[in-house]
Formats: C-alpha cells, structure tokens, sequence
C-alpha cells in the first residue's frame, strides 16, 4: 500500500534522509527505530505533506497515488494520518468543533456526504465511549491544558474518526507515564485491523511492549540500516544504538 | 527683536486660511435646523474657531504620527444636516440612521427612557443638553471634535433615568451615506444613578463620505452600561469617530468595538474616570484588509481611588491595510490603589500589512498595578499543518486559526446574544479577508 524509493529529503540545504526504500503492507504493524537525530521524524512529516522538509529525489507511492504532489489535506482524505509527537495547542477552539470540521472535510474530500450536527454527535460519542476518553474533554479548546497523556489520547480519539489507511504514530510514548502510555496502546490496539496499517516511529522499544509490530526498521544516517521481526526491537533495548552510530560514523 | 517664523509654523497658516471642510461654512450653517438657542451658536463658533485655528491634523501631532491625512485635506465634502432617506421600524428598540442622523426612532418605551433627535431633545431638555454638549472636551486635544461642534445641529439623546434596568439592547443602525457628504452627527448618552442599559451600534455605508461623530457618554454613579459597536464602511469612506466616556463613582462600563470593512477609520476615546472605584473596559476588534487604514488612540484618565480599567485591542490584517494602535493610561496624583491594563495583539497575513502600537503609561502615583503590551505575529506554520493534516483545506484552516486568535477577545463579551452574533460576524469577515 505504500512504497518508498529511495528518498532523498532535505531541510535548510542539509540532507537528512539519505535513500530510504521501504514498503509497507496493508494490515501490518511497522516499526521505525532509531537513535536521536537518525531522521525518524524527518520521515513522519514528509509522509504527511509538511512543506518546509524537501524531496530532493525518489518517490512515495500510497496506493497507487503519488503521494508527494499532493496537499496534506489531500493526503488526510486518501488516508494518510500522523499522530504528532506534539500535538497543537489551538485555543478557542473546541476539540469537538475541530473533530467535525476534520472529519467533514475528508468526507466531502472523499465523495461523501458530508455529517450533520446530530449523526457526528453520535459517531463522536461513540468513538470516545470506546477509547475511554471523557465526553467534557470534547467541549475544550483544542489540545489546550490537555496533560502529555490528554493529548495523545486526543490524537488517537482523531485516528479514529478519521479511519484512516495508513496510521503513522510519531514518538507517540514520548513524555507518557506508564499507566498513559498502556491507555494509548490500548487505544491504538483497538483500530487495528486488516485493513488498517500502522507505521510507528519511536525511539524507545517500550511502546512496542503493548503494540506488538510485525516488522522493525532502523532508521540511522537517514538510512534503513537493519530489518527485523519484533524481536530486534528488543535487541535493541539491551544492546542500544551504539552499532549504528558508530556504523554512521565509519560510513 | 522679532525672530523669523519658523517654517512648519507658515505651512499652519496656510492651512487656516484654507480649509476646504470649512469653506462653505456661511452657507452650510443656513441648513442648521436648531439655531436659536445662544449657548448653541457659542459652542459652533468656539468648535469653528478651534478647528481653524488647529488646522486639519498632520503628522506633526504626536497623536497624527502615523495617519497621514494629507490627501484628504484639500478634499471636498458637502454638508449633510439631517437624514436623507426614512427609516423603517423594525423593532420596538431599534433606532435607524442614515448619514449618522435619526430617521425612525423606537416606540413604546419603558418609563424613564428617553430617546428622541437631537434638535428635539434641545427643547424638550434644554438643560441636560446644553451641560453635556457644551463641556463635552478639549477641542485642542480633539480636532474633530472641534468640528463636530462646529457642525452641531442634529444627532441623537438617550436618556435613562435613575435606577431603570433596561434588559433588552436598544440597537442603533446606520445604514448608509450620502455621496459625498459630510456628516456631523451628535450622539449623547447619559444614564443616571443606578440605571443599567445595553447599547449595540452597527454603522455601514458604502461610497465616497466624510463623517466626523461624536458619541458622549455619561455615566452617573452606580450605573452600567454595556456598549458594542461594529463598524463596516465602503472604500471611500473616512470616518472620524470620537467617543467621550464620563464615569462617575462605581460606575461600570464595558464595550466592545469591531472594524472591518474598507476605508479610512480613525477613533479618539477619551474615558474620564472622575469619581472612585470606577471600571473601565474598552476593548475592540480589528479585521482588514485592501488599503484599509483603522487608527484608535485611547486615553483612560483615572483621576480617583480603586479604579480598574482596561483597554485590549486584537487584528488581523491582510493585504496593505494599516492599524495604529496609541492606547494610554493616565494615573494622576489622586488615583491610588488603580489598576490598568493595557494590551494590543497583531496578527499580520502579508508582508505588506502595517501594524504601528505605543502602549503608553504615565503614573503619578505609587500604590498601582499597570501593564502594558503589544505583540505582532503571523500564522503559525506548525499549527497550519496539523490542521491541514487533519484534512481541513488550507484557507479554511488559516481562517480557523484566525477565528482561535479572535477567540480570546469574542468570549469576554458578556451578553450571550450578541457574544454569538459578532462571533458569526467575526468568522464571516475573516473569510472575507483571507481572500485579500
């Protein structure tokens, strides 16, 4: 469903990815790992369509769309969601105001008819009641006074809504307690499904504690330096990324 | 010895002996409508003799520092006395407007509410008239006020009685203009102790006009009043606005301004806090856009103890348009225990867009609590993108992120009524600008 070759991305004339080729299948749990600085983010975000990172050469392929000539927007319809490592503050806004104004824009993007007020109610309550999240957090402005765990929460109530194909987390555990962070791998386990993909960008393996991946990328120097099953990721919990910095280093 | 004059001195002279505002002033004065009383023909000629004597406003006044009016000094406008085209009744609390003049006024009113023309109400009440349009301000500090009073001839009395509760707004609705004129309208407010009245102004007009009004508001002790006002005018306009506040001991007042639109709009607010425990809050909104130029300048006098007062502008500004925010709070020696609070937030969406702020302070006094700020910004990239990346197009995310900016000064408007129209208003005007 998703195909990366070899891309080259840019940022203020430095290079930060360096060839990634990656393929992703539909219904799997990726796992990107990798030390700070490898280039992880750097990936979440030109999947995502931010406009200041620059493909200086290779491609993306979703679906068989050429993701890098479309909008964020566009890409959000097709099915493309990122769960932010740090989630926006947007005061004055309500999160549940924010969640219609999000979901009709994919729908009426997508073809579909666009919800009124009383159906988006009842999908919005239905979604929260399963995830657990806490009806009078929808009445607060978005994300603003939310706690660490609050807004990853919100991030997966908006995965939700938005059924999106390819799911990619970005650093999601960072700055979670545990009990935080099992509520949002519960969350996330919850949408998993056949035909549903996940890409999940961490730096930690203890997220991958409660979200099981099928396959482990490290991301070091702006390339995929090892593939592996779920147990590299544990590899690497014991061992570090001492091997690929220096790796990097030589190279 | 006598030393040469200098010669920005001259270029004033010059101007005395020409204004073009003034240079029909024989004639115009024949359409003056309420011409009898002497005190009357005192204060036009005291506003007439000041006005000349100041000349048209220039940069050289501090307080015309960053509006240039040059251009339109040497511009034409005929005088318009009175209302041109009737109003239409459309509500027992509605009072219509045209060139800033009654057409209609409201019917079946309450008991100790009084709301009658100008030209009437200097009969019906001569008295209260002539104490509050005579000792109205300083014509040196307010040029157009100066004007206004030389104009003096119709406008508008609002007059609550002592300890009368109004629940329901009294709307005030200009709808237009006529083409090139020039309009001096007088609006005088005055609630007495204890009384309560919300007022809500909406002035539009489109086309070429000149408009130089005057709103005087009174404020007897213990009364409130909750003021709000929205200001849409064409491209040609040029609005000269000036809004005189008197607040007597533990009087409230609160008000709530919006500007959009196009052309020229300058406000001068004076608010005269002369008795103890006093509130003051002055707050407003800005949303521009073309060549729009919006200028208001607040001078918040507190002269007693245990005042508070405020003043907290927000814009956003796209295109070439300019805002000048000049907002000062005065503390004078009596006035212990104040607190103010000063602050101007900007957001601009070009580069070519203008926003000049002076938050100014002056305190003679040591027992005070005063901030005063001012911030320019633009859209936050971040912010953009987790929006669009949530689907939300561009444009309509950028005019959500500008409906968040609002946000924060649309929900200290206390009547819920009008809270959700000029939030309505507000999100309608920013897709408008958002285009340019």
């Amino acid at each position: 469903m998703l195909e990366i070759k070899d891309l080259h991305v840019s940022i203020d004339g430095k290079e930060v990815l360096k060839g990634i080729n990656l393929s992703l299948e539909v219904g799997k749990v990726y796992a990107i790992m990798g030390p700070n600085g490898s280039g992880k983010s750097t990936l979440s975000y030109v999947l995502a369509g931010r406009d200041d990172y620059k493909v200086t050469s290779g491609s993306i392929t979703f679906c068989g769309q050429n993701l890098l000539e479309m909008a964020p927007e566009e890409r959000a319809a097709a099915g493309v969601f990122l769960a932010f490592q740090y989630p926006v503050e947007i005061p004055g806004v309500t999160t549940s105001t924010f969640l219609k104004t999000s979901l009709n824009s994919v729908r009426k993007t997508r073809g579909e008819e666009e919800l009124d007020a009383i159906s988006f109610l009842k999908l919005q309550k239905q979604k929260a009641a399963e995830l657990g999240v806490d009806n009078s957090f929808l009445k607060r402005p978005l994300n603003v006074g939310f706690s660490g765990g609050e807004k990853k929460r919100n991030e997966v109530l908006q995965l939700s809504m938005l059924d999106p194909k390819l799911a990619i987390l970005d650093e999601t555990d960072s700055g979670l307690d545990i009990d935080a962070l099992k509520a949002v791998a519960e969350g996330v386990n919850k949408l998993r499904s056949p035909e549903k993909s996940f890409l999940i960008i961490t730096h930690y393996q203890r997220l991958l504690d409660y979200i099981k991946p099928d396959v482990v990328h490290v991301l070091a120097h702006g390339k995929i330096q090892k593939t592996g099953g779920a147990e590299l990721a544990l590899e690497l919990e014991e061992k570090g990324y001492a091997e690929f910095i220096k790796e990097g280093e030589a190279a | 010895m006598t030393l040469p004059a200098p010669e920005k001195f001259v270029s004033e002279v010059d101007s005395l002996q020409d204004l073009a505002l003034l240079r029909e002033y024989a004639e115009d004065r024949t359409q003056f409508i309420v011409s009898d009383a002497p005190w009357l023909e005192a204060l036009r000629e005291t506003g007439k003799e000041s006005f000349e004597h100041m000349g048209f406003p220039m940069p050289s006044m501090e307080r015309w520092k960053y509006t240039n009016l040059r251009q339109l000094k040497d511009q034409e406008f005929k005088y318009q006395a009175i209302a041109e085209v009737a109003g239409i009744i459309t509500d027992s609390y509605t009072i219509v407007l045209d060139n800033g003049y009654p057409s209609s006024l409201p019917i079946d009113l309450p008991e100790g509410v009084y709301i009658q023309k100008l030209s009437v109400a200097i009969k019906e009440k001569e008295e209260l008239c002539q104490k509050y349009l005579v000792n109205v301000g300083n014509f040196e500090e307010y040029p157009f006020l100066a004007l206004n009073s030389a104009y003096i001839n119709e406008g508008l009395v609002i007059h609550i009685a002592e300890g009368v509760n109004l629940e329901r707004p009294i709307k005030i609705i200009n709808n237009g203009y006529s083409a090139d004129s020039m309009t001096c309208p007088r609006i005088l407010l005055v609630l007495e102790a204890g009384a309560k009245a919300t007022i809500s102004e909406n002035w539009q007009g489109d086309g070429r006009y000149f408009s130089s009004e005057v709103v005087d508001i009174v404020l007897k002790p213990e009364s409130s009043l909750f003021h709000y006002r929205i200001d849409n005018h064409g491209e040609d306009s040029n609005i000269f606005s000036t809004q005189i506040i008197t607040q007597e001991k533990n009087s409230v007042y609160d008000s709530f301004s919006l500007i959009s639109g196009l052309g020229r709009l300058c406000r001068d607010v004076s608010a005269r806090l002369i008795d103890a425990s006093v509130s003051c809050s002055i707050k407003g909104g800005y949303l521009l856009k073309g060549c729009q130029h919006f200028d208001v300048s607040i001078n918040t006098e507190h002269f007693e103890p245990e005042c508070c007062s405020e003043q907290l502008f927000k814009g956003v500004l796209n295109a070439k348009s300019r805002a000048v925010f000049q907002g000062k709070i005065h503390v004078h020696r009596g006035a212990q225990g104040t607190h103010g609070s000063q602050l101007n937030n900007a957001l601009l969406l070009s580069e070519e867009a203008e926003v000049s702020a002076k938050p100014e302070l002056e305190i003679y006094n040591d027992d005070v609590v005063c901030s005063h700020g001012a911030t320019v910004g633009q859209l936050d990239e971040t912010a953009l993108f987790y929006l669009q990346s949530r689907g939300i197009p561009k444009e309509e995310a950028r005019c959500l992120l500008m409906s968040s900016f609002m946000a924060q000064l649309l929900e200290t408007i206390k009547n819920e009524e009008i809270r959700d129209e000029m939030s309505a208003y507000v999100a309608e005007r920013l897709k408008d600008i958002n285009n340019g």
